[in-house]
């Protein structure tokens, strides 16, 4: 596993040709100033985004789904083999689909940009910064890999069908062929359930943070039932999400429903809106 | 995030609040019940409801039998909300009970991005049936278990606007939060032995103590944490003092625990970790407080506190650009958020006779 980190810096030399032509809409809405975009363009980016989203959206949800369904298969005590080569077949067709789609859409986008605009997005994405970016990603990628393939291992799972796919990662990348090396990446994740979609470096962070240190006036000593007040005072009982009477038992709620002929709406969120930590 | 985007775009809306507390029946579940049912019927039920979920949170709606009538994880805009209520009520006079099948419809995006809907399947067992293994009135599954002796308190934070007042707005998080805390049983026995081992009567309150009071005095959603404490975010600061000075009282071996400090914390999103979706943020809080604690042997009976200070706290995330500025659109993404501004904090554990254990 440490030769597929190491060989990680050879992303800066071996930018994969195809990709340095090719824009993720967000990759040019973060370059918009650099590239000079008109309002129009990138109203026209959003648009066409929007257009697709959707489709994309489902196709996302269809790859969970398989995903999902491949896993029920393997999990079973004994495995049906044409079952669960017929998932992992479906499962391969979606992610095509989407990563068509995906193809697709960056096409259309490279259409709107002018040819200087072009030569300029392709420039900008060979910059050390953005070969940086495309480097932290796969490293955050691997570090996670790492780590779970690490944790599993320690538990008595060794991970050696993982270990066995990423065998031809370090001549991918030594080949600059880092899309299908990063595709190969985000399946091991996949493999142990990890989504690689969730996994990547905060390029964004500013590398300053703006947080001024101020001098906070002491507090004035109070009593007891001053504090208590004052905490009690902070309290607001009018907000708006308390006008709603949520039921916390859903049996309770389907004896309401049925008893006064409504519908149930759930709230299926990480805490409740009331009476909880916050959400 | 999405939580917090979900009770202020949809369950904040006048029009909503007014529609479902006429035409629906609200309940709030916790999603990782949901994902994980509990044993018994309720958690029977729960599961029924995951068969069809697009996704771990969502809001949902049912008909008396507990069948999913459709999903939503967002809206076209703030009408097509409205208009998913009228689409759901439609279904349920159509669909009120199990007398016919009915499929899970599942919405990313209500109601230009429809998923594959969810075929029936009828359920295995009857939620009413009163020999069923758990009734009604036994069934509390939505509540889960704390430790005994565990403390409950409430926190409760404002921002302030230029004169040093709270902002009237309660609808934003940024503006308003409340939340609960939880202070176990090891920690109040930390808090005791951190009495017993002190001279004189001043101590250093414990770590344990003030990580559970500091992690909670921040604004905005729970994944802006300033300490860490959830996935998908990291601590970059912490740096804090609290000291307290003990004034034994007549009654009962109680002791008060007059207590001052001062922290300084923030966080920032996990850069190799879960929920590295696009989000972007970053939080500081620096507070001064001023509070005290009824201790007894190892119990506390009461803990108040107060904070005043300052707060930078900023969200947001690649997507936005691209989603444009209706927030329904992207309830699972929050909202921007750009403050830098005075706040202050209560928090408040009353005594545990006065709460229901």
């Amino acid at each position: 596993m440490v030769s597929f980190v190491i060989c990680l810096t050879a992303v800066v030399s071996a930018q994969d040709a195809i990709d340095r032509q090719l824009f993720s809409p967000e990759w040019l809405m973060q370059h918009r100033p650099q590239l000079k975009l008109t309002d129009d363009q990138a109203r026209s980016i959003v648009e066409l985004v929007q257009q697709k989203r959707p489709e994309i959206e489902r196709g996302d949800q269809a790859i969970r789904e398989a995903r999902t369904s491949l896993e029920k298969t393997l999990s079973f005590r004994k495995i049906d083999e044409p079952q669960t080569m017929q998932a992992f077949e479906k499962l391969s067709r979606l992610e095509g689909d989407v990563r068509r789609l995906q193809f697709g859409l960056m096409v259309q986008l490279r259409t709107l940009l002018t040819p200087e605009q072009r030569v300029l997005a392709s420039q900008l994405k060979m910059t050390p910064q953005a070969n940086g970016n495309v480097q932290r990603r796969l490293q955050a990628k691997m570090a996670r890999l790492q780590a779970e393939l690490q944790k599993r291992g320690a538990t008595g799972q060794p991970p050696t069908q993982v270990v066995r796919w990423m065998e031809p990662f370090s001549q991918l990348m030594q080949q600059g062929k880092i899309r299908e090396a990063e595709d190969r990446l985000n399946r091991a994740l996949r493999m142990v359930d990890l989504d690689p979609n969730a996994i990547a470096p905060a390029v964004l962070k500013p590398s300053e943070p703006s947080f001024p240190k101020r001098e906070i006036p002491p507090l004035v000593a109070q009593s007891a039932a001053e504090i208590r007040q004052q905490v009690q005072g902070l309290k607001r009982q009018d907000v708006p999400w308390r006008k709603i009477a949520w039921k916390t038992s859903l049996l309770d709620g389907l004896k309401a429903s049925r008893d006064e002929n409504k519908p149930i709406i759930l709230w299926v969120f990480i805490d409740r809106p009331i009476d909880d930590e916050r959400c | 995030m999405f939580a917090g985007a979900a009770r202020e775009v949809v369950f904040s809306n006048p029009q909503v609040v007014d529609r479902i507390n006429r035409q629906f029946i609200p309940v709030a579940l916790k999603a990782a019940m949901v994902n994980n049912p509990p044993p018994g019927i309720e958690g029977r039920l729960y599961a029924e409801i995951a068969r069809s979920r697009p996704a771990p949170q969502g809001i949902c709606t049912t008909n008396s039998s507990g069948k999913v009538l459709a999903w939503a994880l967002s809206f076209d805009d703030d009408d097509s909300i409205l208009k998913y209520l009228d689409h759901v009520v439609a279904r349920y006079e159509k669909f009120p009970d199990d007398s016919n099948a009915v499929s899970a419809e599942r919405f990313r995006q209500f109601p230009s991005i429809k998923l594959p809907d969810v075929a029936d399947q009828p359920l295995a067992f009857d939620p009413f049936d009163p020999s069923a293994e758990d009734s009604i009135e036994e069934s509390n599954t939505a509540q889960s278990a704390l430790p005994q002796g565990t403390l409950v308190g409430e926190i409760i934070g404002r921002a302030l606007d230029d004169q040093g007042i709270p902002l009237r707005d309660t609808r934003l998080q940024e503006h308003y939060m409340e939340s609960r805390v939880h202070i176990g049983p090891e920690v109040q026995q930390q808090l005791a032995e951190a009495v017993q081992r002190a001279s004189g009567n001043t101590l250093d309150i414990p770590d344990s103590l003030v990580s559970r009071i500091v992690g909670a005095a921040h604004l905005g959603q729970l994944d802006v944490n300033p300490l860490g404490q959830v996935p998908g975010s990291r601590n970059e600061l912490r740096d804090w003092s609290f000291t307290g000075r003990i004034e034994p009282m007549e009654a009962d071996n109680r002791l008060r625990i007059l207590v001052e400090g001062r922290s300084d914390v923030a966080g920032a999103p996990d850069s190799a970790g879960n929920r590295t979706d696009g989000r972007l943020w970053e939080n500081r809080i620096t507070l001064r407080w001023q509070g005290y604690i009824l201790l007894q042997e190892d119990r506390i009976l009461e803990l108040a506190m107060v904070a005043n200070g300052q707060e930078n706290l900023r969200w947001g995330n690649a997507q936005f650009d691209l989603l444009g500025d209706i927030k329904a659109r992207h309830l699972m993404a929050g909202h921007r958020i750009d403050l830098d501004t005075e706040v202050t904090y209560g928090l408040f554990a009353p005594a545990v006779d006065k709460q229901k254990e």
